[in-house]
């Protein structure tokens, strides 16, 4: 309750008493960040703003923490108006640019400072041009195209401090911007044309199909700030997927129909989807390029596909892998985590029809990690290896081979095993290449001369040390114990 | 005696329609999805929502009414809320992607109402979670949503309650409609 007695005292004081922007009487509403009371209306306008530019309460309505009365308390309108008008911005400005300006970035850093008990110095004036030839925005749209005209201006006050000066203000310290996302030269005014967005208005019907259509038709794995798609993300269809997953045959499984199998590997392709999705940001944040997260979402969709097509033979796969693990996980060098990345993706050159009903048998976490691996096909695999071959060229070849044995005597692949035998004689007579039929192992399998090979792979290798650095990062996750 | 007299008058109240919740937090655009989907045309006016707001209009051939909770003032309201949630088919609730610092009010706000609702709504009543202003430069994704609001918890507690999250912009309309074709296959009496 005292904090409803400080916001009535706070009210009460004259400056207090007619809103910020406008001149209404007796506001109601509050903008945290600057410490200012304001009306009905303008607090609507404020809201548009964002969050992270004005923080809009109602006196009465909301509740209010310690450390958001201290800002009202450091605040005041009269204080704001003030400021800003040293920085050349008077108070009939309009709100959009008012609140954009560097000077109420400052206003907000100084708030802040004040109310958490900081040293706050103002930092020299600059005075501001700000742009007041905007058209102002309309209350409410009177037809379709109010609405629409609304539009640009409400875009441009989303990205932040779009409209100012370049110069850079020193007094803003970054803590202004309350979500602290990357700057971004690309907005969504240029996704949508304004043609666009006028036509839409006439149609609902039809517009929200196109716009359905056209979501479709974009890319994912992107932010839609950069045309990505608006994509979903949402819990497995029910319960009945579970009990599958406690299901200890498979072929009761498979008996019960194509229909529940689909079913289970359509949510597999779909948290495949979304962990690609948010695992390409990760990667485009870490500086890669484009052409890596590309890749990841054509082998994204390959793996979806595959998914639906098989389903058996998983369970054998599936006891192999983990006695693999387990004794990969007792090998503790750090190069050994490496040759199992390598080996796990060679493995699943072979077995990668099965991989994302593979997943379908445990938990969705573990899901994301076996595709993610097992997608490193083809042309990653070849990569990997020759990277490693460049960097370690003798290590723990000892226990590759163990492993090939372990393989082989889990022998629920009758022509594999054979095929892998043949290999190992052919090589064997070698002894210093051993290694390369463990490692070029699925890849240069046909010709199996892998070692012969090695320049062509030793190319690809340079050209794309990208996809390797890109592959090291799922197989954390998979050593990591993602099958246990 | 009592279901013959009543027939006649059956006619005077119409079935009732499914109903849908929006709630969330203050200003991560509730009545600006609606605003969009009811009418195509995109809501100028931010104006807060005081207590609540009722729409009912027509998709894909059914129609749904759906109650908006203002934002302001939930925890004072929430005791009201639940005379809505009678019939409720499926809730919405929308948050801001890009305010990072809110998604642990938003997680325990959502948390919260999950709770107090429990035993008064159907148990399969779904929850569709607008992931709005996905168009904002550094907008969290989807998948980093679920994670945020622990939404992978609402199954450990109900295993019959589905949720989903959508990525939206309420201004341009991307992303509402997938939203509620979601809603319409999961929504209980649908």
């Amino acid at each position: 309750m005292a904090a409803a007695t400080r916001l009535r005292t706070l009210q009460s004081q004259p400056e207090n008493k007619t809103c910020v922007d406008c001149s209404q009487k007796n506001p109601q509403w509050a903008s945290i960040s600057y410490g200012i009371f304001m009306c009905l209306e303008c607090s609507g306008k404020h809201r548009g703003l964002g969050v992270h530019i004005s923080f809009v309460r109602s006196v009465t309505m909301d509740s209010w923490s310690e450390i958001q009365i201290k800002k009202m308390e450091s605040g005041g309108n009269e204080k704001l108006n003030k400021f800003l008008a040293l920085y050349g911005i008077s108070k009939e400005t309009e709100i959009v640019s008012k609140y954009n300006s560097n000077a109420a970035s400052v206003y907000r850093d100084r708030i802040q400072a004040l109310a958490e008990g900081r040293q706050w110095r103002d930092p020299v004036v600059v005075k501001e041009v700000v742009n007041n030839n905007k058209k102002p925005p309309l209350g409410l749209a009177q037809g379709s195209d109010g609405g629409w005209d609304d539009w640009d201006n409400e875009d441009a006050f989303r990205s932040p401090r779009r409209n100012q000066s370049a110069s850079d203000f020193r007094g803003y310290g970054g803590g202004g911007g309350g979500g602290g996302g990357p700057a971004k030269s690309k907005s969504s005014e240029d996704i949508y044309s304004r043609s666009q967005l006028e036509a839409s208005a006439a149609s609902k019907e039809s517009f929200f199909a196109r716009r359905m259509a056209e979501n479709e038709s974009k890319p994912e794995g992107l932010p839609p700030s950069q045309g990505g798609k608006y994509v979903g993300f949402g819990s497995s269809p029910g319960p009945s997927v579970r009990s599958n997953q406690q299901s200890g045959d498979v072929f009761s499984v498979v008996s019960e129909g194509f229909g529940r199998l689909s079913l289970v590997a359509a949510s597999a392709a779909n948290v495949v989807q979304s962990g690609t999705m948010e695992f390409t940001s990760k990667v485009k944040e870490g500086g890669l390029d484009n052409t890596v997260s590309e890749t990841v979402n054509v082998v994204a969709s390959k793996t979806t596909e595959i998914g639906q097509r098989t389903w058996g033979i998983m369970k054998g796969v599936m006891a192999i892998a983990s006695q693999k693990v387990e004794e990969f996980t007792k090998e503790e060098s750090s190069t050994w985590n490496q040759q199992n990345k390598n080996e796990g993706i060679g493995y699943y050159q072979n077995k990668g029809a099965t991989n994302s009903s593979l997943g379908g048998s445990q938990s969705s976490s573990s899901y994301q990690n076996n595709d993610r691996n097992s997608n490193s096909w083809d042309d990653w695999g070849e990569e990997n290896n020759t990277i490693k071959k460049e960097a370690e060229p003798k290590v723990s070849q000892s226990s590759l081979s163990g492993h090939q044995n372990s393989y082989r005597n889990s022998n629920s692949w009758d022509d594999w095993g054979e095929e892998n035998k043949t290999v190992k004689k052919e090589v064997a007579p070698k002894v210093s290449t051993s290694k390369d039929d463990d490692d070029d192992g699925w890849a240069g399998w046909d010709d199996n001369d892998a070692k012969d090979d090695d320049d062509g792979y030793y190319q690809s290798a340079a050209g794309d040390k990208k996809s390797a650095g890109h592959n090291g990062k799922p197989d954390t996750a998979w050593t990591g114990g993602g099958f246990l | 005696m009592g279901t013959t007299l009543g027939k006649p008058f059956a006619g005077l109240f119409p079935e009732i329609e499914p109903r849908i919740v929006f709630f969330g937090l203050p200003g991560t655009g509730k009545s600006s999805i609606l605003h969009k989907l009811k009418t195509g045309e995109m809501l100028s006016t931010n104006m807060p929502t005081v207590g609540l707001d009722m729409e009912s209009f027509k998709y894909k051939n059914s129609s749904f009414c759906f109650s908006e909770m203002g934002g302001h003032g939930r925890y004072r309201m929430i005791s009201l809320w639940k005379h809505y949630f009678h019939q409720v088919s499926g809730f919405v609730y929308v948050v801001d992607s890009r305010d990072r610092e809110r998604m642990e009010e938003a997680k325990s706000f959502l948390h919260m109402v999950m709770d107090e609702i429990q035993g008064h709504v159907p148990d399969n009543a779904a929850v569709l979670v607008y992931a709005n202003k996905h168009e904002v430069p550094g907008a969290m994704s989807a998948s980093e949503i679920s994670n945020e609001l622990d939404l992978a918890s609402l199954r450990q507690r109900n295993w019959q309650r589905n949720w989903h999250v959508q990525s939206s912009c309420a201004l341009t309309g991307d992303g509402l409609h997938e939203g509620l074709d979601w809603l319409l296959k999961n929504a209980e009496r649908m």
